[in-house]
Formats: C-alpha cells, sequence, structure tokens
C-alpha cells in the first residue's frame, strides 16, 4: 500500500492493456510527445515553398470516356440470357429506360398468355388433389354427363 | 484556346497543328475569369502549355470540353480501363502471359479473377480467351491486365465460352459497334440470335446457333467496314431474306 500512486515508466503506459484504463487527456499527452521526437527527427529542405502550375489541360488515352462507348458483351435475341442481364447491369442508367419500353418476348421467357393457360388448369388440379371421396365421385359424375351429350355421331362434312 | 479549338471541330487535322494559348482579345470586365479545363483525348498531346496534335484524322467534340481526334488504325495500343480480348499464351509461375495484339504480350495475374485465392486457382488453360480490362498500360512499363473490377467483382470479364470463331477488325468498327446509337448493332440485332464479345483491340469473338450462321455473321461484319450505310442495309436484308 504505497502512500501516493506509484509512477509507472512511460514504456510501461504504452502497452496495450494500460492503454485502455488512461483517460483521453494523458492518451493525447503521450501522443504528443511521441509525435515531436519523430518530427524533430525528420529532415526537411529549407526552401520556399513552390507553387504548382495549374494545368488547364488533361491527357485521356483512352476511346471509352470520349465516345460513351457500351459494354464489350453483346447478345442479341436472348442467344445468352446472362449476357443480356450484363447487358443491362453495365450500360450506362439513362439507356435503361428505353429499353424497358420495347421489351420484345423472348424466347426463353414464358409469355402472359401462356401462364393465365396454365394457371387455369392448375386449379383445377390442385382442387381435384385435395378434394374428399364424395366430391371426387360428384366430380365424376358431372364429367360423364358432360361426355355423354358429345358421344353422338358427328357426320362429316366432305 | 477553347474557342480556338472549338472552331476547329470536324476538320481534318495533321500532325504537327497546335493550339496555344493566346490572350482573349475581348477580356470582359465584368464576368470572373475562370479557367477553362480542356480534356483532350486520342490523338492529342499536350506540350508545355500547348496542345499538339499527333495523329491525322477529324476533330470532335463533346460537351462540355472534351476534344479528340477521330482516326482509322488497325494496330491496337493499350490503354488503361478498356477491355480487350485476348489468349493466353504461357502459364508462368502466378501469372499468365497474354496476347491481345499489341507491341508485347500482358500479364495477368492468378488472382486477378473473381473469388480466386492462393489455394482456389482458376480454371485458365493455355489458348483460352480471356476478356480483361488493363489495369497498367503505358508506354513505359509491361501492360497488365485484370478479370476483376476495383470492388472486385467480375461483371462478366474471366475465360468465356466455348465454340464461336475469333476475327479481326479495324479499332474504326470496333468503336462504330460500340458506340451509344449504333446502326450496325440495331442492324444485327434483327438478323439471328447470336452472342458477341467485342475488344477494344480489334478482336470480335461470334457464337450463333448453328456454324453457318456465325460464318455469315463474321462474314458481314468485316465487310461492313468498307460499306456505306445503305449497301449494309441491303446486304443484310439480302441475308435475312436468304434464310439459311
Amino acid at each position: 500500500m504505497a502512500s501516493e500512486s506509484v509512477k509507472l515508466s512511460k514504456n510501461l503506459l504504452r502497452m496495450k492493456f494500460m492503454q485502455r484504463r488512461l483517460d483521453a487527456e494523458t492518451r493525447k499527452q503521450l501522443e504528443e510527445d511521441e509525435r515531436r521526437i519523430i518530427s524533430d527527427e525528420h529532415w526537411y529542405l529549407d526552401l520556399p515553398e513552390l507553387k504548382a502550375k495549374e494545368n488547364l489541360i488533361i491527357e485521356e488515352r483512352s476511346f471509352v470516356p470520349c465516345e460513351d462507348l457500351k459494354y464489350g458483351r453483346l447478345s442479341f435475341r436472348g442467344f445468352n440470357p446472362e449476357v443480356e442481364k450484363l447487358m443491362a447491369l453495365m450500360n450506362p442508367r439513362e439507356e435503361e429506360e428505353e429499353e424497358e419500353e420495347d421489351l420484345s418476348p423472348m424466347q426463353t421467357d414464358v409469355t402472359d398468355e401462356e401462364m393465365a393457360l396454365r394457371y387455369e388448369s392448375l386449379v383445377g388440379s390442385m382442387k381435384k388433389k385435395f378434394a374428399t371421396k364424395r366430391e371426387r365421385v360428384a366430380q365424376e359424375a358431372d364429367e360423364e354427363n358432360q361426355e355423354a351429350a358429345k358421344r353422338a355421331f358427328v357426320k362429316p362434312q366432305d | 484556346m477553347f474557342s480556338t479549338v472549338k472552331e476547329r471541330v470536324g476538320e481534318v487535322l495533321l500532325p504537327g497543328d497546335e493550339f496555344s494559348f493566346e490572350a482573349e482579345e475581348n477580356i470582359s470586365l465584368t464576368a470572373p475569369v475562370k479557367s477553362e479545363k480542356v480534356m483532350c483525348g486520342p490523338g492529342l498531346r499536350r506540350c508545355g502549355d500547348r496542345l499538339v496534335v499527333c495523329k491525322s484524322g477529324v476533330l470532335r467534340h463533346k460537351e462540355p470540353n472534351v476534344f479528340w481526334i477521330d482516326s482509322q488504325q488497325r494496330r491496337y495500343v493499350p490503354a488503361k480501363g478498356e477491355s480487350i480480348i485476348g489468349i493466353v499464351t504461357a502459364k508462368s509461375g502466378d501469372v499468365f502471359k497474354v496476347d491481345f495484339g499489341g507491341s508485347e504480350q500482358a500479364s495477368l495475374s492468378y488472382l486477378a479473377f473473381e473469388g480466386a485465392t492462393k489455394r482456389n486457382r482458376p480454371n485458365v488453360q493455355m489458348g483460352d480467351l480471356v476478356f480483361a480490362q488493363f489495369l497498367i498500360a503505358n508506354k513505359d512499363m509491361e501492360p497488365e491486365l485484370v478479370c476483376i473490377d476495383s470492388s472486385g467483382r467480375a461483371n462478366g470479364m474471366g475465360v468465356f465460352g466455348t465454340g464461336g470463331l475469333l476475327f479481326r477488325v479495324s479499332l474504326g468498327l470496333v468503336r462504330r459497334l460500340l458506340a451509344p446509337q449504333s446502326n450496325i448493332r440495331s442492324d444485327l440485332e434483327h438478323l439471328f440470335p447470336c452472342e458477341l464479345v467485342v475488344g477494344m483491340n480489334g478482336r470480335i469473338w461470334v457464337k450463333s446457333a448453328s456454324v453457318q450462321q456465325t460464318l455469315i455473321i463474321a462474314n458481314l461484319l468485316q465487310s461492313a467496314e468498307t460499306m456505306t450505310a445503305q449497301q449494309r442495309q441491303q446486304l443484310f436484308r439480302k441475308v435475312q431474306q436468304g434464310a439459311f
């Protein structure tokens, strides 16, 4: 039990576990001392400050920014859908609004009509799947009645 | 100087023509004097305070202050940021040597692919085609290519597809193909479904549904260099109706 706080050496204070307990002030003091020592050791030229001349001409070696060239990979009519996605991503954004207007149905996509037709039949088949036995029997009876009406012989025209 | 350069936009200039700073004849007393930056593109060079033309061609301008010389050539000179098609010629240690049609071969580090680490090497063989962009391209150093962008994403670069045909065209045709409003590109769009990779070094790779269609597109592009727009459209229409 020392009467006063023990004087800790600078090296000890610089260690990581001591830094956590230090308050901001002491830390700042330490940093400044260090910086002063380091800057004293740096060599510098004792010359007047030279002002860099502002260059009014900027050189540019590539054509790409001059002519606003587009992205190098191209795909037409859905030949490679990944490249089409890349084209939409990489090309400058202003072009995208124009592209969205003329979205022609691609060969690999499903059109809206096909989707609607599919859903029609899908709903019916899902209903059948979850129907109870009574409902199924009733449905089959209905279908047979409908079929019976069409079974009459139709004479060929030619 | 800006105004003197702007006057000559659209004229044919020869190497040796200069634009220098001259005192403005009418210095307005009310408007603030602001220094206008001039961005000079390919074909123009800065020589001290003057702007010197170093290639023969037509002077073009883009708002607000970009000028360049539109010229025709077949030999590619690498420039930073341009994407090209290269052929891998050698694997030496950690680096691939890629031939892009320039005066020397470029180096492509195997770590410059998306998701490549020291243990996980990219699957690149000799003779593969790579779509890469220049990281370093000046006349004093060996050009260096990378297949990722600054955030580490591939963005379509790297080794690309099997099959197809690689052929050479002039640099002017490549620029015409990739221009924002391009007639050739819109003509091609209405022809066959196909895939193209266009490198700024004058190399184009085409792939289509059948070998014949691929060859047709390659021939069309090579002959489109020397045709007027009308002749080209006639040819495209003939091919479309020919129904190969």
